[in-house]
């Protein structure tokens, strides 16, 4: 007996394993209302928009979330072959990476591009900004004045010896923002000030942006290197003391008398293998509309790429700032550079 | 013919030779016993006949039927050999039933037989049990009614007494001389006791380094031993002259030799003296239990029977 | 890179020797309090993904949890800041690896001290040679094989983890491949991570080898009795036993049950249910490909004796060496250049799983190939040899004689090969389909969002929980086999 019901289950698991369904998962070619989109954009208001996507257009949207590294080996592998229509990736290095590896195509969106600067997009129509991220200092409010410091270059001073916090150079962002350096002072330069924040690093670099922020909470360091929205996603944390922590630093937009703040931005790229051209411009142009980025703004603590839509009014409490205008796709085009500058000035 | 023929094997594990070119031939239904020290290629022949190591070169032919050579190996459940393990290997999850009926196929014949071997081997109060549950002696004839529930057309037997008792090895003995009469089949037994091959076979096989170096009846390997390897392997001998003189072949009835006792121990038969003379240590049966170390004796030795 | 590679290696397979052993000898050799429960209990932890453990523990020790919110019961926050604990580095790592991987350690050496010459051990101490030396002296060389294969197995996992890692930043070789997978597969570091895949594998297949026949061929009386302790005695081996369950997974589970509370009611939700339901069904199919393919592999090399088929066992079990992303690549690739140019099978095999699973049986046949060897060579080979003789042809010999009498092992490795599977990050990212998730995958989605495993921890507890009822499955078929 005891071997039927073993078998029967057996059988069961097989076969609704074999022919599991994915939520109509049609992810073929010849079906001309669906968009497949690779991503690495994992959070929750994203599914709300695609639902309203799909809910405004009837085109279904079909999803693999994925590591950008995974992501692009796979677009490589697959090539031409590939079932996706869209990559969307959360930094521009990866963006840059995809478009010299001839992923994208380019596309002309130029109606939904009036109110978004020219400086967060690709100037041929290979990708598209659709959030921005701004990679700031934040300081310990009780221990630092805010006159003390007021650029990137500051961190290098001596007077910050064992009192900055921030993560590996592994990092895409740490990465990017290396390559923004670069971009204003030089390589030369660039190692200098590498070298100069290693010696004044409280620790050897690890953990996530979080951590920094819990490290200058703890007394250990004064000054953080992080993306803005960790911190709005602290300031609602479940965990009291996170919260506490979060309250325990003040934001610092640096660089502003000069270049400006560095931002990075979230984005997306048409494929070239993609059949789907104008769907997927389609969708380019609905993320950029007021209405989503609004949502993006809102929900993400990120900043919205359209130039009529509000920072959050938490975000906006934090300050207003003057961003480095950089075009981002010589940020991307940098990467490479950032990651040997950073070997060459020895962080970890 | 009916009979197995095995010509010229020669087999090798890694570098080392374990049959060398050995061959033997086994006529009508006879009770062969294969005896050896052990690593000299008893079980590995056995093995070989039964199909579960092919040699590197030779030839096994059971009843006019070639089982191996060069292009042909017979797979072992092809062979129609019987094979009873050192272990017995009975199923231990099927019943005593369920073992001997494993080979058989269904029939209303088949039945009838296993009812009969059931039967015959006394296994009926056994026959639900699992084999965990039964002694040696009972294990041991669910081994041998399992391997001829399937008519082999011979039986081999690997050390089957080895992991029995005394008195159950001569009650067993005594059931599988009487067994191999009524099946009337060829069988090989493999042991290192002398007393199994004596008793029990027609003829006795002896493999010395992966060759037969004698085949023949038993009273001839006891008493005719070609080297002092057989010899010894059958038995207590003093080499004497080129012959191999066996302990109850001294008689103290004559006095051609005279000798002295050196040592003497008990025995159920008599006390074993070593007897120092011509030069030699003869071993000798002290049936009156008179002699002591030291004294002094005078004794003949009688032909072969 | 390849210095720290080694010194991970090292490091996490030196604190899992030292929590598996004593537990494996104590569990298997004396009577204490709990036994029974704690030799089962010791097993857990492998439940628990490496990226997980790594990251609970960072939590744990991060200045916003737990240990300092315990630690502020008796000593003031600002103190305890000004100590300066630090467990985010290489060692801290080493040990929250270990915690998690000392399992593979802990049940190689148990089965084989469970079943090794109990004579041997009882000559010993018939020579008057005390218990600690009788360890050292006896048990211990004969169970160092199999602490080895479990060993190698530990290499193997730190060699495939990924995430902690990358939190912890210690830039391992595996480390190394992520970044040379951006594109260039050419570059030295690919290389020298390849080359060290390459040793590894020589390595591992080596143990993988050696380690059960040597037991196998050690194995005799099946019965024996524990010996008892003292009282005192008694409660000392316990608390020793139990110090590395307690690590390895009821502080963990402890965390993120804490960390999930407010959101512990997701778990009993219809979308968690469908999800684990679907992560369960994932981790079957593979894992019974798995065990049906180790049982033909075993059976292989029991039919056809010799050189061949041991090599052919040899060279399915490599998979197990080579870090998931380098599988995942090469399946794909492979499918794609064989394929034609509307690459149509390729996306068929990948919308049907098929190529997932594929990877998947590469990737971890090694370990249901060994889980199941254990039992496999328990059973004596006269048996199947017996059966021939009776002229029952080899598959039906298989069928009627391995079969049943494997029952018990094939579930064990099929609930061990299903854990493996459900904790398995990489393949599963790389060759997934649209619209598809896994218990792992919904976690490390969640834990990539916030960079914490807050969000993460339901779905990590679910995860637990369905490896845990696996192992507990298999556990309970271990115990029956001991009496």
């Amino acid at each position: 007996m005891k071997c039927v019901w073993f078998s029967f289950v057996v059988v069961w698991l097989f076969l609704t394993g074999c022919f599991q369904d994915r939520g109509n998962s049609n992810a073929n070619d010849d079906v001309y209302d669906i968009l497949n989109i690779y991503s690495d954009r994992h959070y929750p208001v994203d599914d709300t928009i695609y639902k309203m996507f799909e809910n405004a257009t009837g085109v279904k949207i079909n999803l693999v979330k994925g590591k950008s590294e995974d992501l692009l080996a796979r677009l490589q592998k697959e090539s031409q072959a590939t079932k996706a229509d869209l990559l969307i990736t959360a930094d521009v290095g990866r963006l840059h990476q995809a478009k010299s590896a001839g992923f994208f195509q380019s596309v002309d969106i130029s109606p939904a591009l009036q109110y978004i600067p020219s400086y967060l997009y690709d100037e041929e129509g290979y990708w598209f900004g659709l959030t921005k991220r701004a990679r700031v200092i934040v300081y310990a409010k009780e221990r630092v004045e805010d006159y003390e410091i007021r650029d990137y270059e500051d961190l290098t001073h001596e007077n910050w010896k064992g009192r900055i916090a921030v993560r590996s150079k592994e990092n895409i962002y740490n990465q990017s923002l290396l390559a923004s350096i670069i971009a204003a002072n030089g390589e030369e330069e660039a190692i200098n000030w590498v070298k100069g924040v290693v010696e004044n690093m409280y620790q050897s670099p690890k953990g996530n942006d979080r951590d920094q922020v819990k490290a200058i909470f703890a007394g250990k360091a004064d000054l953080a290197i992080i993306n803005t929205y960790y911190l709005g996603q602290m300031h609602h944390s479940e965990d009291p003391l996170e919260r506490k922590a979060a309250e325990s630093v003040k934001v610092l937009y640096p660089n502003q008398l000069g270049r400006g703040a560095h931002i990075n931005v979230s984005g997306a790229g048409v494929l070239k293998a993609s059949k789907r051209k104008e769907l997927a411009q389609q969708l380019i142009a609905f993320l950029l509309s007021p209405e989503i980025q609004e949502l993006y703004a809102k929900e993400n603590f990120e900043f919205p790429v359209h130039e009529n839509v509000q920072t959050s009014q938490e975000v906006l409490s934090w300050g207003a700032f003057h961003e480095d205008q950089i075009e981002l796709s010589k940020i991307g085009s940098l990467n490479a550079t950032a990651i040997k500058v950073f070997d060459k000035g020895g962080w970890k | 013919m009916k009979g197995l023929s095995i010509q010229h094997i020669t087999k090798s594990f890694g570098s080392s030779k374990v049959l060398n070119d050995c061959s033997l031939d086994i006529n009508g239904n006879d009770f062969v016993a294969l005896l050896g020290e052990s690593g000299s290629g008893k079980s590995t022949l056995l093995r070989l006949i039964s199909g579960f190591e092919s040699p590197e070169k030779g030839k096994v032919i059971l009843n006019n039927r070639v089982l191996l050579d060069d292009q042909l190996f017979v797979k072992p459940e092809d062979r129609h050999i019987g094979m009873i393990f050192q272990n017995y290997a009975l199923f231990p999850h099927l019943s005593v039933r369920k073992n001997i009926a494993f080979g058989m196929s269904a029939s209303p014949e088949s039945e009838a037989y296993l009812e009969e071997l059931i039967e015959i081997f006394e296994l009926a109060e056994q026959q639900h049990k699992k084999p965990s549950n039964l002694s040696g002696g009972q294990q041991q004839r669910v081994a041998i009614a399992r391997a001829l529930a399937v008519n082999p057309s011979l039986l081999l037997m690997d050390e089957p007494f080895s992991n029995l008792d005394q008195t159950l090895r001569r009650k067993v003995r005594i059931e599988i001389k009487a067994m191999h009469e009524k099946f009337s089949i060829p069988m090989i037994l493999v042991s290192h006791d002398p007393e199994d091959a004596l008793e029990l076979a027609d003829k006795i096989a002896v493999l010395q380094q992966g060759k037969i170096v004698q085949f023949g009846v038993p009273s001839e390997l006891y008493y005719n031993p070609v080297n002092q390897y057989v010899a010894d392997l059958l038995g207590p001998n003093t080499k004497y002259k080129n012959q191999f003189i066996r302990p109850e072949q001294i008689t103290f009835n004559r006095s051609d030799f005279q000798g002295k006792v050196i040592r003497s121990a008990f025995s159920m038969r008599g006390n074993i003296l070593v007897i120092e003379a011509d030069g030699h240590e003869f071993l000798a049966y002290d049936y009156s239990r008179t002699n002591t170390i030291g004294d002094e004796v005078s004794f003949g030795i009688l032909a072969n029977h | 890179m390849v210095f720290t590679t080694l010194r991970m290696i090292l490091g996490v397979g030196l604190i899992a020797a030292i929590l598996a052993i004593p537990s494996a000898y104590f569990v298997s050799n004396y009577q204490f309090p709990l036994r029974g429960f704690l030799r089962k209990a010791n097993i857990l932890p492998v439940a628990i993904p490496t990226y997980i453990m790594g990251f609970t523990y960072a939590s744990i020790f991060s200045v916003t949890g737990s240990f300092y919110a315990f630690a502020e019961l008796f000593i003031d926050r600002e103190t305890l800041y000004s100590w300066d604990i630090d467990v985010v580095n290489e060692l801290g790592l080493m040990f929250f690896l270990a915690f998690a991987l000392y399992p593979y350690v802990y049940s190689a050496a148990l089965v084989s001290f469970s079943i090794k010459n109990k004579s041997i051990e009882e000559a010993a101490a018939s020579l008057g040679v005390g218990p600690w030396k009788r360890f050292w002296k006896v048990s211990f060389p004969i169970v160092l094989p199999a602490v080895l294969s479990g060993l190698a197995l530990v290499t193997m996992e730190v060699l495939n983890d990924y995430g902690a890692m990358a939190y912890f930043n210690i830039n391992t070789i595996t480390a190394g491949i992520f970044q040379a997978k951006q594109m260039d597969f050419t570059s030295s570091v690919f290389l020298s991570a390849l080359f060290f895949v390459v040793i590894a594998s020589v390595f591992i297949s080596y143990y993988l080898f050696k380690s059960y026949k040597k037991v196998a061929s050690t194995l005799s009386s099946p019965s024996y009795d524990l010996m008892p302790m003292e009282k005192k005695q008694g409660m000392l081996v316990s608390f020793v036993v139990f110090i590395p369950f307690f690590l390895g997974f009821i502080l963990p589970v402890i965390e993120l049950v804490s960390l999930a509370s407010s959101r512990l009611n997701i778990i009993f939700s219809m979308d968690f249910l469908i999800i684990s339901l679907n992560a369960v069904q994932l981790a079957f199919i593979p894992a019974l490909i798995i065990v049906l393919l180790s049982l033909i592999l075993l059976y292989n090399e029991y039919i056809n004796k010799g050189f061949f088929s041991r090599f052919i066992s040899a060279i399915s079990n490599i998979g197990y060496a080579i870090p998931g992303a380098i599988i995942a690549v090469a399946v794909m690739s492979f499918v794609i250049v064989l394929d034609g140019e509307e690459k149509g099978f390729y996306h068929f095999l990948i919308d049907s799983l098929i190529l997932l699973i594929f990877a998947f049986v590469i990737r971890f046949l090694a370990v249901g190939y060994n889980t199941l060897e254990g039992g496999f060579y328990k059973i004596t080979k006269q048996l199947p040899d017996a059966s021939r003789s009776l002229g029952v042809g080899s598959f039906k010999t298989f069928i009627r004689v391995y079969f049943p009498l494997l029952k018990s092992a094939l579930l064990t490795t099929l609930a061990i090969v299903m854990v493996d599977i459900l904790k398995e990050l990489p393949i599963t990212l790389l060759l997934q389909p649209f619209n598809f998730h896994t218990l792992a995958t919904v976690a490390y989605e969640k834990a990539k969002i916030t960079e914490s495993v807050r969000d993460a921890a339901p779905f990590a507890l679910l995860l637990i929980i369905v490896g845990t009822f696996a192992v507990l499955f298999l556990v309970k078929d271990f115990s029956k086999k001991n009496k």
